[in-house]
């Protein structure tokens, strides 16, 4: 059994039907403990935001796209990473391509990674592992 | 046992106490280990007195006993060996011992030796040091000298001091460098020294005066230093030897005198002994000179007992101041003869007056005595005949008086006592006695001991007695004349007979007298002898024989006749007595006292019955006629030589002028022969004589003419001659010289002589000619030449010199050069010098001062001018004024600078940006252009003037504006023209409330853009100026250039603008497309990821109950899906690609490369493949992003191709070409046609099916669109199936 290390969600934003389908089944066919939770534009996304401060669990990592409608996946980006408190989120950059410019932007609003679509589970991981020691570091008692 | 074991080497000897161990024959002491104790101290005590020799001591000992020994007891032994031993072992340590014995013994001798050494070492030297003083302070001159080199090894001060030379340089020298003797002389001296017993060298040595001493050498040889030498003492006997050889020679002289003398020389002492005696006194005295000296009274033993008294007497008579006359006595010598002694002495005394002794003469005069006493009784003898005889005799002494007896008183007439006073000449006719004189003259000189002649006596009574006389000279005994004895007889009566006769002679005697030479009679006998029977006293003169010599025969003269013509006076002789015939000859004669001389002989014969011929004759003495007439011919024959033989004519002509005579030479000058010129006068006019300037020469003017009437010579005379052989005129230089007889004033001849000058005086002529032709070149020389003499005479000088400067005499030829220029700078007479002295000065610009100070500008040459023999004659001087020249030049260079400036200005207008600049640039160019006080720049805004700028001495109008109709920018920016005014005040078009508070007095003004005038340019000067027409000219260039970058400056700034619109589009463009490709691309592949994702969980989930077939579709939906995107994936670099920024850097290219391997690294490995990298480890400059592109798709395409070689292989290389790299990357893949070369480069073409070689066709239209951004290309080689190597080139850029 897979786990991160603490029982949060993932919350994926998505907004291209296809590439959510496919990136859940990614996601699940390792049958990764953590539960699922999506957004389906930007928008929705900075709505968890109310969410959370309302006593919802924060989620343990973020998956975000960012070619999406409305509010782009970099609006989402910054105004999570300017927040005082929910900046600590882990968020993962999904794109289409490495080169993109958007990755470039996206790492210096804070992003902590990315990854290429289509998602595979491996991928996935790799970057989880990545973010768990981001997460424990951040864990630690401040000195 | 030890002595067994020692025994048969060595002696052993058992020690008893007796034993005395100092015996130096024990070299050994063994001791036995039990003894030691006992017999130590002596033992020490041996060891103690050890020296110098060792005494060694063994010990012989069991290990036990050792022990028991006390370490006192080791300091008396020197080896120990323990019991038991083996022989070989003790015999070898008491070798051991033995041997060390004898080293000490050894180095006892070397210390005895050495010390003793060192002793006598010490005591040589002391003595070296003695004699080294002894040497150096000797008075006496020493020298040490090698005694195999003979080279003066020291000197000391006596012989620096003798030989003049310093003791450093004697003893560089060798002996033989003093020693002159020959090294024969050296030898035998040498030789002489050995066997006799002399010690000494008797040597030459010279001195560094070059004079030369007798020397005495004792020489010794002396040890210095180990080394032999020879010491030698030089002792000078020069003085001596010259002394004692002046001496000797002396001596010598004197022995040989006396010794040779008959007299008797004596040398005494002051006590009356004998020194010397000459061994005459033994002829004299029968006693030898021993006797005399042994003996000093013998002498006055042998005087006759009566001399004695005398002889004492005037010995004692003679003190020290007398000189004693001589005396006589006599001596009875050995045999007891008497012998008379004529006796003469003196005293000798020292330089100093010191009575020495006294030195006599003896001389025998007994025989004097014994004639004397002989003469004395025949005197007597005679007297007693004399008197008595009854034949006169006389006795006459030499100065004529006589002595007379009775007899010859009778006969004369005379008493004796008249005639006892008389001289015989007065008692002798006066016409005879030089006869009688000359006579007696003979027998006085010797000729002849006595004479007889017959004499005429003059009688008392007047009457002439003839007598017979004869008369004999008597003379002393050294033959001094004493006196005549003559006896006369009388022959009268005979005499009167022979008077007649002799009366003849006499006459013809005297005739014989007057004539010179000798009357003769000769007669030729008819058996061929002959006589003179008769010849005058001229004989003498004639033969240098007497008359009487020849009266008998006639061969003493023939013995006197010259050899050669011996034979032809006895030919004419023969001749002449023949036919009877008077007979003449010349004859030389050979004489014992006058040599060669002429006869001449003159006779008539005369025909005897006996048959002989008896000749009446004269012969007179013609030697100098001869020798004159020998002369004259010779000097004729001379002359006549030289008459033919000389090159000078020669003509003699009488008094009337008639040519007489003429040489070779003369008629080849003349052209005409001796016939054709005797006679002729020299006023024919045959001659066309002309004088040197060709102008008819008149015959009185001829010089033999003018030599003739004058008397005088004329010398030197030139004329012309018409020569009729050559058909020309010849020039001659005549002397004539007029000759006169002896005593006339008129000449009775002229003698001519004269050269052909002809040649001379055409090149006379030639030089003369040529000589004009110069002096007419250089006057008409178009610049100004001068030539001088060595003295700076003028020679030549041309025409353009004298106006040139400004000469105002007329000749200056002949005039000297700083008398015409009496102001001449120094600097010129230097120059004059210098070119007098070969040295050639020039200048090619120098400035000539004149009185007033003007100058000219000249251009100058002065050189010296040589003669035909090389030397200087003179220099030459050209000159040439340049002020013309000179002024254009500088005109020249100032148009260049103010070129320079324009272009300066042009070019920085051209370069100008802004109009800020330009207005900054013209004015200050503007004035620097003309060097104008002021210059302004005025634009056109509408229609005002606006003065945008100036550069001015003081301000004008700088950012006024006025409008145009008022001002005279605006004038000329009206009419398109430009202005100049040279006065403001007096030009209406000027605004003069403008101009007069400002400095301007002139102006120019030229428009900007003539066709449409958008400006102008102004220039002002402060006094009234008017500008040329080429400044004005550069001023208008400046305008049309200002004009033309204002132009350049709008249109510029209109193409910035344009340009910068243009980029803002093209950057709006380029940001649209970027979206547009960003967004398709996204939004392309959204739908490709739901295809390929959704494929994939097909196959993953449902794969198993797929069949094959649809497991295959749907493969083929997956692989679709990948080249779509890859697709996809391609367009979106190609397109970022044209977009991207293309920056240069600096790229190591081969890590570069290598850097790209690493990334295909798997794949290569993989397939084997065999990459080489042939690239130089340098960098270039290019873009990283580009090349990166390059390489790759290139490197993948090569990797893509080889896939399926056995051996892949990829080169990829680097080359240098002038502008460019090339890179090549070489496979030996599948290769391509090169047909399809142009399509393999287009997007998304491909050669090869998809199955066989993936790929999109997008990578070399990448590469090719890179190098295109790069400003580089692409192109390949290849061939199918044998690979291909594709190159790029990349252009060598700078980094900007």
């Amino acid at each position: 059994m897979t786990e991160i290390n603490q029982n949060g969600p993932v919350l994926l934003v998505e907004d291209n039907p296809v590439d959510l389908d496919l990136t859940l089944r990614a996601l699940k066919s390792q049958h990764l403990e953590n539960s699922i939770i999506t957004a389906r534009d930007g928008e929705e996304a900075l709505a968890f935001i109310e969410k959370w401060e309302k006593g919802e669990p924060l989620p343990v990592v973020i998956l975000l796209d960012l070619k999406m409608p409305k509010v782009s996946g970099l609006e989402v980006l910054k105004v999570l990473k300017s927040h005082p408190i929910y900046k600590t989120i882990p968020v993962v950059v999904l794109t289409t391509s490495s080169e993109s410019s958007d990755v470039k932007m996206a790492y210096e609003l804070g992003a902590n990674s990315y990854i290429m679509k289509p998602v595979d589970f491996e991928k996935f991981l790799d970057v989880a592992k990545q973010i768990d020691l981001y997460w424990r570091v951040l864990n630690k008692p401040a000195d | 046992m030890l002595k067994v074991f020692l025994s048969p080497k060595y002696k052993v000897e058992v020690y008893n106490r007796e034993t005395d161990l100092q015996d130096n024959s024990i070299s050994l002491v063994i001791v036995e280990g039990l003894m030691l104790s006992k017999h130590s101290d002596m033992l020490q005590k041996l060891k103690q007195e050890q020296h110098p020799i060792v005494l060694p001591v063994l010990l012989v000992t069991t290990r036990k006993d050792a022990g028991l020994a006390t370490s006192y007891l080791w300091k008396s032994i020197d080896e120990m060996i323990f019991l038991p031993v083996q022989k070989t072992e003790l015999l070898a340590r008491i070798e051991i011992l033995l041997r060390l014995r004898q080293q000490s013994i050894d180095a006892g001798n070397l210390r005895n030796d050495l010390y003793n050494l060192e002793k006598d070492r010490k005591a040589l030297q002391k003595s070296e040091r003695r004699f080294r003083i002894i040497f150096e302070n000797s008075l006496a001159v020493m020298l040490l000298i090698d005694p195999e080199t003979y080279r003066v090894m020291a000197a000391n001060k006596a012989a620096e001091a003798f030989y003049g030379w310093k003791r450093s340089q004697l003893e560089k020298m060798k002996i033989s460098d003093f020693n002159i003797l020959s090294a024969a002389e050296l030898k035998a001296e040498m030789e002489k020294v050995r066997t006799s017993e002399r010690i000494y060298f008797r040597f030459k040595h010279r001195l560094a005066s070059g004079d030369v001493r007798d020397v005495e050498v004792y020489s010794g040889k002396v040890e210095i230093d180990g080394k032999d030498y020879l010491h030698s003492i030089i002792h000078d006997v020069s003085e001596q030897l010259s002394a004692e050889n002046k001496l000797r020679e002396s001596e010598d002289r004197y022995r040989l005198i006396s010794e040779n003398s008959t007299d008797w020389i004596y040398l005494t002492d002051t006590e009356g002994n004998f020194l010397y005696i000459s061994p005459s006194c033994e002829k004299i005295t029968g006693f030898a000179p021993a006797d005399f000296i042994s003996d000093p009274q013998l002498l006055n033993n042998i005087i006759h007992p009566e001399d004695l008294q005398t002889t004492i007497h005037h010995h004692n008579n003679t003190t020290k101041d007398q000189e004693p006359d001589e005396m006589e006595f006599r001596i009875i010598n050995r045999k007891k003869q008497v012998s008379w002694i004529r006796h003469k002495c003196k005293p000798i005394f020292t330089d100093d007056g010191k009575y020495t002794g006294r030195r006599g003469t003896n001389q025998d005069i007994s025989e004097e005595k014994k004639t004397k006493e002989k003469l004395r009784r025949s005197e007597e003898k005679f007297r007693m005949v004399f008197e008595s005889a009854n034949v006169g005799k006389s006795i006459t002494l030499p100065s004529g008086e006589i002595s007379v007896n009775q007899a010859f008183c009778d006969m004369l007439g005379y008493s004796q006592q008249e005639l006892q006073n008389k001289k015989w000449q007065e008692i002798t006719p006066a016409e005879d006695v030089p006869e009688i004189e000359q006579k007696l003259r003979l027998v006085l000189v010797g000729e002849t001991d006595s004479i007889r002649f017959e004499k005429r006596y003059v009688h008392k009574s007047g009457i002439y007695i003839w007598a017979d006389v004869s008369t004999r000279l008597m003379r002393t005994l050294n033959s001094k004349p004493l006196y005549f004895i003559t006896t006369i007889v009388d022959i009268s009566k005979k005499k009167n007979a022979e008077f007649g006769l002799t009366k003849n002679l006499n006459l013809l005697n005297n005739l014989a007298a007057q004539v010179p030479g000798v009357v003769y009679q000769y007669r030729l006998y008819p058996d061929g002898s002959s006589a003179f029977p008769y010849s005058s006293p001229g004989m003498w003169d004639i033969y240098e024989v007497t008359p009487e010599e020849v009266r008998e025969d006639a061969s003493p003269v023939f013995t006197r006749i010259h050899p050669d013509d011996y034979d032809y006076i006895v030919e004419t002789i023969t001749e002449s007595a023949r036919n009877q015939t008077d007979y003449e000859s010349d004859f030389r004669v050979i004489l014992p006292k006058q040599g060669l001389r002429w006869r001449h002989s003159n006779a008539r014969p005369e025909l005897l019955e006996d048959g002989s011929t008896l000749w009446h004759g004269i012969i007179t003495d013609v030697t100098e006629r001869k020798q004159a007439e020998e002369a004259r011919e010779k000097s004729e024959e001379q002359y006549r030589t030289l008459f033919e033989t000389m090159t000078q004519g020669v003509v003699h002509q009488n008094a009337a002028g008639e040519i007489i005579s003429a040489n070779p030479a003369a008629e080849k000058i003349l052209g005409l022969s001796i016939d054709q010129m005797k006679g002729r006068k020299s006023i024919d006019p045959r001659w066309k004589a002309v004088d040197q300037n060709k102008n008819t020469l008149p015959g009185e003017e001829h010089p033999a003419i003018l030599a003739l009437q004058t008397g005088k010579e004329v010398k030197d005379f030139t004329q012309g001659i018409f020569n009729p052989q050559k058909n020309d005129y010849v020039w001659i230089l005549v002397n004539s010289i007029p000759q006169f007889h002896k005593g006339e004033k008129k000449p009775y001849q002229v003698f001519s002589t004269f050269l052909d000058i002809t040649d001379r005086k055409k090149a006379e002529e030639a030089l003369s000619h040529s000589h004009d032709l110069m002096k007419y070149i250089i006057e008409h020389n178009q610049s100004a030449v001068a030539v001088h003499d060595l003295d700076l005479k003028y020679l030549f000088v041309s025409q353009r010199y004298l106006t040139e400067y400004k000469v105002k005499e007329k000749n200056v030829i002949g005039k000297h050069h700083y008398e015409v220029f009496p102001d001449i700078p120094e600097k010129w007479r230097k120059v004059h010098q210098k070119a007098l002295k070969g040295i050639v000065s020039r200048a090619d610009e120098d400035k000539f001062f004149r009185k007033d100070g003007s100058f000219d500008w000249t251009r100058w040459e002065c050189r010296p001018w040589y003669q035909a023999d090389g030397s200087i004659g003179g220099i030459i001087v050209y000159t040439e004024v340049i002020n013309e020249q000179k002024r254009k030049e500088e005109e020249i260079t100032k148009l260049n600078q103010r070129l320079e400036i324009l272009i300066e200005s042009i070019q920085q207008l051209s370069a100008a940006q802004s109009l800020e600049k330009v207005k900054e640039i013209v004015a200050k160019s503007a004035r620097k252009l003309i060097g104008a006080d002021g210059a302004t720049l005025v634009f056109r805004e509408n229609d005002h003037c606006f003065y945008v700028n100036e550069d001015a001495i003081q301000p004008l109008w700088k950012g006024k504006k006025f409008p145009m109709h008022s001002c005279i920018s605006g004038w000329v920016m009206q009419h398109k023209k430009l202005v100049v005014i040279e006065d403001i005040f007096l030009d209406n078009r000027i605004p003069l409330d403008v101009y007069s508070p400002t400095f301007v007095k002139s102006l120019a003004m030229v428009p900007i853009n003539i066709s449409e005038p958008i400006g102008a340019i102004g220039n002002y000067w402060k006094e009234k100026y008017t500008p040329t027409e080429t400044e004005l000219q550069l001023l208008q260039t400046l305008a049309d250039a200002t004009a033309r970058a204002i132009e350049n400056i709008t249109l510029y700034a209109e193409l910035e603008e344009r340009v910068k619109r243009r980029t803002e589009q093209l950057q709006a463009v380029n940001k649209e497309l970027e979206t547009f490709t960003y967004s398709v691309s996204h939004d392309l592949k959204a739908p490709l990821r739901g295809i390929d994702g959704y494929s994939k969980l097909l196959l993953d989930d449902y794969g198993d109950s797929l069949n094959e077939e649809a497991t295959h579709f749907i493969q083929t939906i997956r692989n679709s899906t990948l080249q779509m995107n890859q697709l996809i994936e391609d367009l979106l670099s190609y397109s970022r690609l044209e977009r991207s920024e293309m920056k240069n850097g600096r790229i190591a290219v081969k890590r570069f490369m290598q850097n790209l391997l690493v990334n295909y690294q798997e794949q290569t490995n993989k397939g084997g493949f065999n990459i080489q990298l042939d690239v130089p480890d340098i960098e270039i400059i290019t873009t990283s992003i580009g090349l990166s592109i390059v390489i790759r798709n290139l490197l993948e395409n090569a990797i893509k191709f080889t896939a399926g070689q056995p051996n892949p292989k990829i080169e990829i290389g680097l080359k240098e070409n002038p502008a460019t790299w090339i890179i090549s990357i070489k496979d030996n893949g599948v290769g391509f046609d090169m047909k399809y070369h142009e399509r393999i480069f287009e997007i998304f073409q491909r050669l090869h099916r998809a199955e066989d070689f993936p790929g999109t066709g997008i990578g070399l239209a990448m590469v090719a669109k890179a190098l295109q951004r790069m400003g580089g290309k692409v192109w390949a080689e290849s061939e199918p199936h044998k690979g291909s190597t594709f190159f790029i080139a990349i252009p060598k850029t700078k980094i900007q």
